[in-house]
Parts: C-alpha cells; structure tokens; sequence
C-alpha cells in the first residue's frame, strides 16, 4: 500500500515538472541508483532546484540522501536517468568551481599540518589549475571568505585544535571561497552543540542573502531544515514531497519515516 | 679505513646519490604517512624481490635489469591501486597477498633459470647469457658503495624530477592527503594524483634499492615524515624537519659506517638505526613538552 502511495507522488510530480525549466540550477531527471545490481537505492528520482531556493533534502538514515548528493557532486555516476547542474554534467560544475561543498564533519585529523587559513584556500584549488599559483582575486576571496564566516582570528590556528562548530565553519569559507553558485551541505549539524548550531544557521541565513546562492542541504535533523529552507524534498529511496515546508504534514513525514521498514521489504520488487 | 676516507672521490659520489634520494624519500614520507599509504610502499618494496628474480630470469642486466625491476614495481603498484578502488578485497588482505606473491615469483624464478639452462628454448630467451648468482643479502640490505657512477647520476637527476613534481603538484597532493573525496569535488584530478604517487614511490624504491637494500627503503619512506609530524603541526615545518631528519640519518649513517670497526659495517642499517634513534627521540620530546596552544 505504501508503495501505490509514493507512486501516486512521483506521477503527480513528475507532470508538474514535465515543463521547461531554464532557471534552474540542478535538474534530476529519472535517476536511479544501485551499489548491487537489483537493489536500488534512488528509484527514479527527479527533481528540479530553481536558482537561488534553499532546499532541503530530509529522510531516514540509508533512505538515499547522501547517495543522491554523491550523484549531484560527481562522485558516482546515476544507473539510469540524467542529472545536469548549471546545464553542465555534474563532474564539469564542479572541476569549474560551480559547487561548493561542505562535507559532513567527520574527525579531522588532530594533528593533520594544516593551519585554518590553509584549508580555506583549498577551495580555489578548483579555479587555479595544476602547475600554477593562485591568482590574486582568488586569494582574496579566500581571505573574503574568513572573514565572512566569522573565523578570521583562527586563521594561523591549526585546524585540529577547533571545536565541532568552528570547524564547521572552516569547511564553509573553504567552500565559499571558490566562489560557487550552488552550495551544497552533507548534515551540517551533526557533532555541533547548541550555540554552534544557532550560530552556523545565522550565518547559512546572511550568506545566502549576500551571495545569492543556490543552496542544497540534507540532513535528517528536520528542525535544521524547516527553519532554513525555501522548499523541502523527503526522500526514502523515492522522492515522497517537495515544496515549501509549511505543507510537510504530519501524515508526508510519518509516511516518509515509517517508509523505512516498508522499503527494505519492497526493494527487490521492481518500479 | 678511516672516517677521513670519505672524502675520496669514490666514496663522495655515492654519498651524493643518498643525499639527494634521500631528500626525495623525505618529502614524500611526509605524504605516505599522512595519506596512510605506508602499507602500499611495503607492497612495492616487496614487488622489488619478484623484479630481482625476474631480471635474474631473462639474464638482464644494467639498465635492463633496474628497468625490469621497475616495470615490476610498477606493475605491482598499478595492481595495488586498482584492488584498493574495487570493494570486493579489502586493501591491507590485497597487499598481504601480492607481497608474498611477489616474493614468492622471484625466488622461484631465480633457481628455475638454473635448471633450465640447458634448455634450448631458454638459451634462445636469454641469448646465451647468464647472470651470476643473485646477492640476495645485497638486494635485502644493499651496498651503496657498489654504485655505478651512472646509478649515481640516475638516481640525482630522479630525486630532482620526484622533488619537481611534489613541488608543482603542493597544493593538490596537500588536499588530496587531506581529505581525497572533497578534494576531487573541489576539481582535484585524485587518480591522476592517485597513480602518481604510487609510480614515484615505486621509482625511487628501485633506485635506492642499491643504496639500502628493500627492507631499509621503506625505513626512508616513513621515518623522516612520522617524525617531523611530532615536531610540527605547521606543514612548512614539517617539510623541512622530514628532510633535516632524513639527511642526518643518511650522512650520519655514512659517517658512522666508515668510522667504526674499519669501515666494514653496512651503509644501511646504520642509517635506519640512526633514524629509529631520532623518531624515538621525537616522540619523547612530543610526550614531554607542555600542552601545544
């Protein structure tokens, strides 16, 4: 029953996004992903991000977020259907420094030689190119970049000795300071306390302003998403919604989370 | 002899071979182990043994026979890296494997191609030549002062390109090591990078193979980085302070080799006795000093 129901979203869904759409930054059209074949991950998912919207990406944990984030940033190639960003393959968006990614914080390595400054300026290896120095506009937007997420004072700090949140923050700037169109976060509020959550969130809110980004985060924290977020998509191996999210109903998120067991049942059916 | 031997001409030339080689292995051990790729140099090291008794086996020597040695260090590498992709091994059971694969071809090469011999079909491969026996203790510890002056050069002028590169190459290696995944989103070309450093390391395993022998190269690949890393978190510092700990071992290991017992003892464990000295001596200053800010 579950399974005519998600079904019944994605018709709805897919008509609705059947027309043209020039003004989007990330179109997912028909994707469906599989690590072992006949176990699909994504089952047909499409999915259209018009520029500058703050989507969100919520569902349970192996419902499929972060894989659908690997296809986007370039990291696995879809089984079938077609995703293009900025018109471009995913692989090309981000070799062009279109992306900016913030990677889920996983224990940076203490004692890593790194200073803060020197991971922020990771972010323009995209736009310098092997064999050459960084330019001097792409050091300054690195430098921008510090300033504007609020870590300039750590710079010469080495990045092991940071807190959760400021740490956070580093992978930001790092990713800003390629300069992107599309910013794209993997749970950005995992390990981070309180006051480093309310900080991170103020600070999401002025960038977007500011830059004019398109962003795509997931997470399975709602409370981060609804707050931050123009629309929200919910996906469990299928996209269940996807729009704004005062219209995530009590009955969508039970549907989407309760889908979880229903779903390791159904996976060997086919669509 | 004395220690003021070294300063011959003949014993200069190979002590200029291990001063540049080692300043290539210094650099990239800082790499290797915060990449974590120690295990995979083991790998290649070992390959080296299969290499020995497969240049032994088509009775190539020379050039021919460090190319041999090389392609199957590559070869080896290549393999390596390809499994270390796949998710079907995992990559420490993979290398477990091919190494004492490796070992196993060349020893078993080495005494086949005395018992074919007489064969016919073997002396048409060989074109008639044959090898003398292989020094197995001298490919396991190695004998820097049997260097040919051309070894010499070879292995100057590889140093130079492997420093080049790493040079060139900074800010991606950097990222890569870092953190391989967010460094290709970021456009770093991470197999290119990947491939790279596996042909690097394998390159100059087989050129300080004569220097130090198999099992001390790897002393070399990992030493000078682990212990810089416990002096330093800045990776300027770290830099220099892997090739200062490198050239001490190297040259002190030189020295100390010609200056005690008439010169008779080996270049190479000297050296890697000196550097296990100075990691120790690392690791106490980094558990003694107060707490870093």
């Amino acid at each position: 029953m579950a399974e005519e129901h998600c079904c019944h979203h994605d018709h709805d869904h897919s008509t609705e996004l059947e027309q043209h759409h020039s003004g989007d930054a990330v179109c997912v059209d028909q994707v469906c992903f599989s690590y072992v074949p006949g176990v699909r991950v994504l089952d047909k998912i499409t999915m259209h991000i018009p520029l500058r919207t703050r989507l969100g990406i919520v569902g349970p944990n192996g419902g499929g977020k972060s894989t659908l984030l690997k296809l986007i940033l370039g990291l696995l190639k879809p089984s079938e259907g077609r995703i293009s960003v900025f018109g471009r393959t995913p692989g090309e968006a981000c070799g062009g420094s279109m992306v900016g990614y913030v990677p889920q914080r996983h224990e940076v390595g203490i004692n890593f030689p790194l200073s803060v400054a020197q991971v922020v300026r990771q972010g323009i290896v995209g736009r310098t190119g092997m064999f050459r120095r960084a330019s001097a506009e792409d050091r300054d937007a690195a430098s921008h970049a510090l300033e504007q997420a609020g870590i300039a004072n750590l710079a010469s700090k080495p990045i092991g000795d940071l807190s959760g949140g400021q740490q956070q923050r580093v992978f930001l700037a790092r990713a800003l300071a390629g300069r992107p169109r599309l910013l794209v976060l993997d749970e950005p509020m995992v390990g981070i306390d309180e006051v480093g959550q309310a900080k991170f969130a103020q600070l999401m809110d002025s960038i977007h302003r500011t830059y004019e980004l398109t962003v795509l985060i997931v997470s399975h924290d709602l409370r981060a998403i609804v707050a931050g977020c123009d629309q929200v998509a919910c996906l469990n191996r299928r996209l269940h919604f996807h729009a704004a999210p005062s219209g995530l109903t009590r009955e969508v998120l039970a549907e989407v989370f309760n889908h979880n067991l229903a779903g390791v049942a159904l996976r060997d059916e086919g669509p | 002899m004395t220690i003021w031997d070294v300063f011959e001409p003949r014993f200069l030339a190979p002590l200029l071979a291990g001063i540049a080689l080692t300043a290539a292995c210094s650099l990239l051990s800082v790499v290797i182990v915060l990449k974590r790729l120690a295990f995979i140099g083991q790998g290649i090291t070992h390959a080296g043994f299969g290499g020995v008794g497969l240049a032994a086996f088509l009775a190539a020597s020379g050039w021919w026979r460090d190319l041999t040695i090389f392609i199957f260090c590559i070869g080896t590498a290549i393999v390596i890296a390809l499994l270390s992709r796949s998710r079907k091994v995992m990559i420490d059971t993979a290398i477990g494997i091919l190494l004492v694969a490796a070992m196993g071809i060349g020893f078993l090469l080495d005494q086949m191609r005395l018992h074919l011999r007489g064969d016919a079909w073997y002396q048409a491969l060989t074109g008639g030549r044959i090898t003398p026996p292989t020094q197995w203790d001298a490919v396991l510890f190695g004998n820097i002062l049997y260097l040919r002056s051309q070894d010499v050069w070879l292995a100057v002028g590889c140093a130079l390109l492997v420093v080049v590169v790493l040079g060139l190459l900074y800010k991606e290696i950097v990222f890569f090591a870092f953190d391989e995944t967010v460094s290709r989103v970021f456009g770093v070309r991470t197999g290119l990078l990947h491939y790279l450093l596996l042909i690097m390391i394998a390159a100059i395993i087989v050129l300080c193979m004569k220097l130090l022998g198999l099992i001390l190269v790897n002393a070399l690949l990992i030493v000078p980085g682990a212990t810089a890393l416990l002096i330093s978190r800045r990776l300027s510092t770290v830099l220099i302070t892997s090739v200062v700990v490198g050239e001490v071992g190297m040259i002190g290991g030189y020295f100390a080799s010609f200056g005690f017992m008439g010169g008779r003892l080996p270049v190479g464990p000297m050296v890697v006795l000196i550097l296990a000295l100075l990691f120790a001596a690392a690791l106490g200053w980094n558990r003694l000093r107060p707490a870093r800010g």
